[in-house]
């Protein structure tokens, strides 16, 4: 039984600290996709019909 | 004994919030021109973007609570799923397997696919499965909604009329998702999702922070009063009193076709930029496929152990005792981060999560108006809908899907297992998309006849929503829950053997002259 709760603990520990590392490189990258999906969609919108 | 630490500047933070996340859909709503922006977002998201958005609709606030009911009645092990789900979304975002090819067909529904590699039939029929097992689906979607809110607020106290007052609030909460997916489309949807994850993500630590400094709680004792109450079951998955081999095999198979062919987790591969981009998405999204299904498990761990040291409210979630199954175990999670979460800090938690109720209904919507619209509605009619046409269209769809939610959630009666009910209604279409998809992709000589046989094959798993009926039956010798967990993973092997089975006895005569 302890080799089983050390080993959901380590899952619960790394599977944790991915997501938190993941989130901070998410966000900044993906404010600036969408500054430039906001771009692309504008230049569309000026594109004579 | 339902009271919780929810104030009214809770309440004025939820509201702010919301407002917010529709004022944003009218702005972006300016940018829609066209269907491709309407439905794809212009096909221009970059793949930190999109994962953001991927996990955004992936975790919805019924998946916080059908995951909780899991970690509740049965421990630890639920987090294989999660595991599973990671090692799927690792596997897609290093190779590219079937993502890449998707993504270079430039799609606007992921359905649009079975008319590009079989035939206009098979693109109405899978597009019409697909709408019909995806609303079905979404069903208990408000009813969870209801329930969380409930508990997590305490605003029906506790009279009668508890789940009166949320279905009412989850209405309002609908009509709200309407609005503002109506009015922006996937634009819209992209930069709320977006919103939603960055703030579901604060939230789901803020959760897991007060569990684990919380005195009854903490992280030590979680898994020791774990063990203690449902002993090895709760953290062996193949354990005689868990779920067993048939079950992981049929998990597996249900998330390498629900990446692919479900349609609001395969717009993703459609809204990417590029293929690589569409791969790459998988990659990034990897530790959310844990944190989707682990964080709520790990607070519903920590509900079992909370009440279980509450004299007043162990006889309400353990009326047989606490090492026996327990009761009440979707009202466990919000009941607990109602009672440990301080006020405040509440308002911003629950706003988190009725992000997440949101920005799942929003992808839905848009994705089953859009398969109906562009896969059975447009095929069917001798002129095509206008670009105009097929966005007034797809908003007419997105209210009546409103409206059939409204009624569903309210009188349908909550399952015991709602995971089961997910992944059976999922399986309609599943099984026989993911085979079709997947052997189009790569077996030069799959057909129609396969594809639609594949397709038809998979309603037969709808008999997974009756397993308890056909068990008593036909009287069988092997448990219930090997019936029904061998009905879903046998909808696999089905779609398999027809799929193979009629593309060599009917083979496509012009492809292979073609070739």
């Amino acid at each position: 039984m302890s080799g089983w709760i050390l080993f959901w603990k380590t899952v619960c520990f790394l599977g944790l600290a991915s997501f938190a590392l993941m989130v901070v490189g998410v966000a900044y990258q993906g404010t600036r996709d969408i500054l430039a999906l906001f771009r692309k969609l504008r230049s569309e919108t000026d594109e004579p019909a | 004994m339902f009271a919780t630490n929810f104030t009214t500047l809770d309440g004025v933070i939820i509201v702010l919030y919301l407002l917010g996340t529709v004022a944003i859909g009218v702005v972006v709503n300016r940018y829609i021109h066209n269907v491709a922006g309407y439905m794809v977002g212009g096909r221009a998201a970059g793949s930190a973007l999109n994962a953001a958005t991927m996990i955004g609709t992936n975790l919805g606030l019924v998946t916080l609570m059908y995951a909780s009911i899991e970690g509740f009645t049965r421990g630890l092990v639920y987090i294989v799923v999660a595991l599973i789900a990671m090692a799927i979304s690792l596997f897609l975002g290093t190779t590219g397997f079937a993502v890449e090819k998707l993504r270079a067909l430039k799609l606007t529904t992921i359905t649009e696919y079975f008319e590009r590699r079989y035939d206009r039939r098979v693109r109405v029929v899978a597009g019409a499965v697909c709408a019909v097992a995806g609303i079905v689906n979404m069903g208990l979607f408000p009813k969870m909604g209801a329930i969380f809110l409930t508990y997590v607020t305490g605003l029906g106290g506790e009279g009668e009329d508890r789940e009166l007052v949320i279905n009412l609030v989850t209405s309002a909460l609908i009509l709200l998702v309407l609005v503002y997916t109506v009015l922006g489309g996937m634009v819209s949807v992209i930069v709320t999702d977006f919103l939603q994850f960055l703030f579901l993500s604060v939230a789901m630590g803020l959760g897991l922070y007060f569990c684990f400094s919380h005195p009854d709680v903490g992280w030590n004792g979680m898994f020791a009063s774990l063990a203690e109450q449902r002993g090895e079951a709760a953290f062996n998955p193949v354990h005689p009193a868990s779920y067993g081999w048939i079950w992981i095999a049929w998990q597996v198979c249900l998330f390498v076709a629900v990446e692919i062919a479900w349609a609001p987790a395969a717009a993703r591969i459609l809204t990417a930029r590029d293929p690589r981009a569409a791969k790459r998405t998988f990659l990034l999204a990897t530790p959310g496929m844990f944190v989707r299904l682990g964080v709520p498990v790990l607070w519903a761990v920590a509900a079992l152990a909370y009440f279980s040291s509450q004299p007043e409210l162990a006889p309400y979630f353990f009326p047989d005792g606490t090492q026996a199954a327990p009761a009440h175990a979707a009202e466990a999670m919000p009941l607990l981060i109602g009672k440990i979460v301080p006020a405040g800090l509440l308002g911003l938690f629950v706003a988190g999560l009725m992000a997440a109720f949101m920005s799942t209904h929003d992808s839905y919507f848009l994705c089953w108006s859009s398969v109906i619209v562009r896969d059975v509605v447009n095929p069917l009619r001798r002129r095509p809908l206008s670009d105009r046409g097929q966005i007034r269209a797809a908003r007419v769809l997105i209210v009546l899907i409103g409206l059939f939610l409204l009624v569903w959630g309210v009188w349908y009666e909550l399952p015991e297992s709602v995971w089961n009910y997910m992944a059976v209604t999922g399986n309609i279409y599943l099984c026989g998309a993911g085979v079709s998809i997947i052997g189009g992709l790569y077996w030069k000589r799959a057909s129609r006849a396969g594809a639609l046989a594949a397709l038809l094959g998979g309603l037969l798993s709808a008999a997974g929503l009756f397993a308890e009926e056909i068990h008593s039956a036909l009287g069988l010798s092997a448990s219930l829950q090997d019936l029904r967990y061998g009905i879903g993973l046998g909808g696999y092997v089905l779609c398999a053997a027809l799929f193979a089975a009629f593309s060599l006895l009917f083979p496509d005569r012009e492809r292979e002259a073609a070739a």
